[in-house]
């Protein structure tokens, strides 16, 4: 039978608690100017064959991308090589490669050299979009095994770009 | 643009009166016809923030809403301050009645700006009781100042907005609190006394339950001040349409930004407000009762209907009918409208995750496997899909059951109304993982529902 889940009265206090471990866990967010986002990720799952989806939760722009196709990117990561990606640009299209730079995780320098790289992957999208969740279906050709995810944003006109934690997803075989 | 000090200075003594101590005072302000006569908190000497129809209310000592020194003054009123008009982009010298139900301009539900946006306009209204407002003016203390508007939907299709006893059904209150969730914001800057703009949902319905909504507005009213929020929000009282709850009024509890403001907004930029309850109505409460509760009938004056229809079809999710006597609002656990086998109305909640007793064999619990648009609403389809439900092998789908594989069902699915399972844990009570995963696959997109069991 169906179980409650915690009340509509505790909400702020799970908000104010991933909130909190979000800056500890990303330092970038401390040093966000007025208006960037807070990213944070606080749990990845990845399921289905072959067809595989990668489910995102946690704090991001999410109303706002309904209205907008805010530049909000969200990178899946291969730790088996270190270098295999599938970037989602959110409200746009998924862009696959390999970058070395990765290879000691996604840093604030790697990320102008990613948006300018990839290869447009038509069977990877994004299949879902929730105030707190965000659901990608990864291409075929991305690598099964260890890897992360993480979000990014470069604004317009912003030379420092926004990161949120990374958190790790293990991908099944297709 | 008038500046603070002006701002303060037409703060003029009205009347004034006692009450359980304060002292209440009123603005005299001819030349801002919205503000004039607006109620002041002879405390703080700062304008009363009353959403119109409402009671006066302020959290007490301790700051916070909700809690027992909660201060409600029944007999102060909110008059009407901002009056929304949906279909319309430019109001005349008077605000046309809102539009009715058949009337509505329809929004449909997509993400990234893709969707069927609702057109609005929003506009101060000359000192008015919430059931007649108007007309239309140019208020001076809303001059260059950022509206917010929200939307807000009758997820239960009890023809009212918030939580409410007059749909003559007092155990459905955690449905009903969904609804305090907005379903899409925008913002737009007042120019020329009026703000418009277009709005887009995140929520909407099948063709056979579409969603009944509502779009409601505030702003501050006041000085733009270069040091307070840079200039980009007024210093000043938040005035407002009706809205189904007591809003959180502090800007910086409204605004995402720190002391030096927002950015200037750009054209997919962030928008950075929040419109959340800070008082949500107890209808248990006799100085509230029914006063934020919003018809959804076009009676409501200060707000506007809208339509909301689902978007295209992505792939398939899970929903479940609520409890209304057990179901907690929150937003992972969204209400959205769909269909019953008969074609009825019936609101689902759409499942991100699913809790389920690990209390033996029986009991099993109903699903739906029904298709949804990218923002995780109730789509229509087109034609037939076989849809394989398949769990990691603890949780069992009991029925259907036609391949005798009790972890993997693929079941036909052809209408907005979607198909029935049932799923139970098996064996006896406590024998079971604490953890599995449903999967929901067409072949072509996969969904997932992560699962919870507990043992009693």
């Amino acid at each position: 039978m169906p179980m409650n889940e915690p009340p509509r009265s505790a909400r702020s206090n799970v908000r104010a608690s991933v909130a909190f471990l979000a800056l500890l866990a990303c330092p970038a967010i401390l040093h966000a100017g007025p208006t960037d986002p807070t990213l944070v990720i606080s749990s990845a799952l990845a399921a289905g064959a072959p067809n595989r989806i990668v489910l995102v939760r946690g704090i991001f722009p999410g109303s706002d991308l309904v209205q907008n196709p805010y530049p909000l990117q969200c990178l899946v990561h291969s730790l088996v090589d270190g270098t295999a990606y599938v970037r989602f640009a959110i409200a746009d299209q998924a862009y696959t490669g390999s970058d070395a730079a990765l290879a000691d995780g996604l840093d604030a320098a790697d990320v102008p050299g990613l948006l300018a790289a990839g290869t447009v992957a038509p069977d990877g999208q994004v299949i879902g979009l929730r105030p707190d969740r965000l659901d990608v279906v990864l291409p075929a050709s991305f690598p099964a095994g260890p890897a992360e995810v993480q979000f990014f944003v470069l604004e317009p006109g912003d030379t420092v770009p926004v990161l949120s934690n990374p958190f790790p997803v293990q991908v099944p075989l297709p | 643009m008038i500046t603070k000090a002006r701002f303060l200075a037409t703060m003029t003594l009205l009347s004034v009166g006692l009450l359980g101590g304060d002292c209440v005072m009123r603005i005299s302000d001819p030349t801002d016809a919205m503000l004039d006569g607006d109620l002041v908190d002879g405390s703080t000497g700062r304008m009363a923030e009353i959403v119109p129809g409402g009671p006066w209310m302020k959290p007490g000592p301790d700051g916070r809403f909700e809690t027992t020194d909660d201060l409600i003054y029944p007999n102060y009123t909110g008059d009407a301050d901002l009056v929304l008009r949906t279909g319309i982009t430019s109001l005349g010298a008077t605000f046309p009645a809102p539009v009715t139900p058949s009337a509505a301009p329809v929004g449909i539900a997509e993400p990234f700006g893709q969707g069927v946006g609702i057109p609005f306009v929003v506009s101060g209204s000359a000192r008015s009781p919430r059931d007649a407002p108007g007309p239309p003016t140019n208020a001076p203390s809303l001059a260059g100042a950022p509206v917010v508007v929200a939307a807000f939907a009758d997820l239960d299709r009890d023809g009212f907005i918030g939580i409410t006893d007059l749909d003559g059904d007092p155990f459905d209150n955690g449905i009903e609190e969904s609804e305090l969730d907005h379903v899409g914001r925008t913002v737009a800057i007042v120019q020329a006394g009026q703000a418009s703009g277009v709005l887009r949902l995140r929520a909407g319905g099948p063709a056979g339950n579409p969603l009944t909504i509502v779009l409601a507005a505030a702003a501050f009213a006041g000085p733009l001040d270069p040091a307070f929020f840079g200039g980009a929000v007024p210093d000043g009282p938040m005035v407002m349409t009706e809205i189904p709850f007591y809003p959180r009024t502090d800007p910086a509890d409204f605004i995402n930004a720190g002391p030096k403001g927002p950015s200037p907004p750009t054209p997919g930029g962030l928008l950075g407000v929040q419109i959340e309850p800070a008082y949500e109505p107890r209808f248990g409460d006799p100085r509230v009762g029914e006063r934020f509760t919003i018809p959804v009938d076009g009676s409501a004056q200060t707000v506007s209907l809208a339509v909301g229809r689902s978007g295209a079809f992505t792939r398939f999710g899970l929903g479940m009918r609520p409890d209304p006597a057990t179901h907690k609002s929150a937003p992972e656990r969204p209400i959205r409208p769909g269909l019953d086998d008969l074609d009825q109305p019936m609101a689902y909640e759409i499942l991100h995750a699913l809790t389920v007793a690990d209390d033996g064999a029986g009991n099993p619990t109903e699903l739906r496997v029904v298709p949804l648009d990218r923002l995780g609403n109730i789509a229509d389809i087109a034609s037939t899909f076989a849809v394989t439900v398949q769990t990691g092998g603890t949780l069992q789908i009991v029925t259907p059951d036609t391949d005798g594989d009790p972890f993997r069902e693929t079941v036909m699915v052809d209408h907005a109304r979607g198909t029935s399972i049932f799923v139970d844990d098996g064996g006896l009570a406590g024998d079971d993982a604490s953890t599995d995963l449903l999967v929901i696959d067409d072949g072509v997109a996969p969904n997932a529902v992560e699962v919870t069991l507990t043992f009693p």
